[in-house]
């Protein structure tokens, strides 16, 4: 593959592909990086231990994930899922590129635990990564920079756009009446954050969500020490919500229900709520399974399965 | 006046050499200085400048060779003076992953709020006969809290092959409040004015 595909009614990318665009060489490179728990100080994590294919490349049903030794992190674990349409990383947004992300699950302490020094003289020794280097960059020596955009090259390329949804808006398929319900609702309630088709936003914003008491996790306000920003996390894609529990920063809600029945109690005085949470949602519980059915529809099989991405063997 | 052959040694070649003055041994004791120096340009005295190209230096008082930048052909018939930028312009903080000076391995680069710490300086000042730390890693691109700063040096007759620039820490150090703030790692409004300081302690050295 050279080219990333998606559908014409997505917007461009935000990733520079032209710095480093997709090649088989590079993908296949990357792809083995992401799986490769030798990246980690004592060969046992890898990407994947925290971003499962099978669950939306995500921890599931973990709050926080686990790394190094069982070190616990502080923030749920997101799901790699049309990256390339990112303007920002992590829950914070601290991250302003794709490339430099995977900087920070390497040299973390709860994560990788590892130095890049040493993960690029672990490279250098491995006589298949040499290859795998020369094949992709025309330079069998691996640095930090190839490294990063070997595995950029992988993370940009996981695309969900085959899910039911999707099926439907291209009228392959037909949604039941409940499933058409569902859409509505989430048109006249979710839409405004969690905005079709990529089904997030580049924004921060606060869902009324009180401050947990573990971390105090402030979100955005860590990185640009502006109070306006307190309380504020990206908003997170919904593609594949059904197996991306459990939900929010601090993974706080197991359910989907859980996360309705959040949404319809917000205290609209919260502060830094979003503008389009001011006005309480009213929901019945029909109205709910409704709007869950169609979360459900944004399950993409297709990339839940996709051998591409998996594990190579 | 000077001609041209008088100016240039045989490939029209400047090096610009950047001497860090440490304080003296009983003020402090320097662990760590690495910062950046970047788009440099120079001028002629009629109008005409010469920008290096891809211009990004990491200098270390640890590793003599990276004092010394040298930059050859350069185009001009003279050279009255000097501008370069202390740290890195923004928009290389946006453009993901890099190498050779610009490579996260080499420690200014944050990974968790990504960008390049354009100064960092760590060691132990003496007060009153007691060692105490400091850490400085200043760096942060965005607005009013930008922390690359940029100088410009007008060169004496006669000096165009070598530009000397003295980097004074103690300068630095006098100017720290050490009480108030003795760590500063994060980008933002203090590291802002800590770049304010460090601005001026660069100057021309003979």
């Amino acid at each position: 593959m050279t080219n990333i595909e998606f559908p014409d009614n997505w917007p461009e990318p935000i990733y520079d592909f032209k710095n480093n665009p997709i090649t088989e060489q590079g993908f296949e490179l990357g792809r083995k990086l992401f799986y490769d728990p030798n990246l980690s100080r004592d060969s046992t994590i890898s990407c994947a231990n925290c971003h499962l294919q099978y669950t939306g490349f995500t921890h599931v049903d973990h709050k926080v994930s686990h790394g190094i030794d069982g070190r616990k992190g502080t923030r749920n674990s997101p799901a790699l899922i049309n990256l390339a349409w990112n303007s920002s990383f992590h829950w914070d947004g601290g991250v302003n590129n794709l490339e430099v992300q995977v900087l920070n699950p390497i040299q973390s302490y709860t994560e990788m635990d590892n130095t890049l020094e040493k993960v690029i003289k672990y490279l250098n020794t491995w006589p298949e990564y040499k290859q795998l280097f020369m094949a992709a960059f025309d330079d069998s020596v691996a640095n930090t920079k190839s490294m990063l955009k070997a595995i950029a090259q992988f993370t940009s390329s996981l695309i969900s756009s085959n899910s039911k949804y999707d099926q439907y808006l291209r009228g392959e398929i037909d949604f039941s009446s409940q499933e058409k319900n569902g859409l509505k609702l989430f048109k006249k309630h979710c839409n405004k954050c969690h905005t079709e088709p990529l089904f997030n936003s580049n924004e921060y914003a606060s869902n009324g969500l009180d401050v947990d008491t573990v971390f105090y996790d402030l979100g955005r306000y860590g990185i640009t020490q502006d109070l306006k920003d307190s309380l504020k996390f990206r908003i997170p894609t919904l593609r594949n919500i059904e197996y991306t529990f459990p939900y929010m920063h601090d993974g706080r809600f197991q359910k989907l229900k859980d996360v309705l029945e959040h949404y319809t109690t917000i205290d609209i005085n919260k502060p830094q709520l979003h503008e389009s949470l001011k006005k309480p949602i009213i929901l019945n519980s029909n109205q709910k399974k409704d709007l869950i059915a169609f979360l459900y529809t944004l399950t993409d099989k297709e990339f839940i399965y996709n051998k591409k991405f998996s594990f190579p063997h | 006046m000077l001609t041209s052959s008088t100016i240039w040694g045989q490939n029209n070649t400047v090096n610009i050499k950047f001497n860090i003055v440490t304080p003296p041994i009983d003020a402090a004791e320097i662990t760590v200085f690495r910062f950046y120096i970047s788009d440099v340009i120079l001028h002629n005295s009629t109008g005409d400048s010469y920008k290096e190209k891809f211009s990004y230096h990491l200098i270390d008082i640890d590793e003599e060779n990276s004092q010394l930048i040298t930059i050859d052909s350069i185009p001009l018939n003279s050279i009255e003076s000097i501008h370069y930028a202390i740290g890195t312009d923004s928009l290389i903080n946006v453009s993901g992953a890099l190498d050779g000076d610009l490579d996260p391995i080499n420690g200014m680069y944050w990974a968790w709020n990504s960008g390049y710490i354009n100064f960092k300086l760590e060691g132990l000042k003496f007060i009153d006969g007691e060692k105490h730390p400091f850490e400085f890693h200043i760096g942060g691109y965005s607005g009013e809290n930008a922390t690359v700063r940029y100088r410009k040096h007008d060169i004496d007759q006669g000096k165009k092959v070598e530009i000397n620039i003295n980097v004074k820490l103690n300068d630095f150090m006098q100017q720290i409040d050490l009480e108030k703030n003795a760590s500063l790692l994060i980008p933002g409004k203090e590291a802002a004015e800590l770049a304010n300081i460090y601005k001026h302690i660069f100057t021309l050295g003979e």
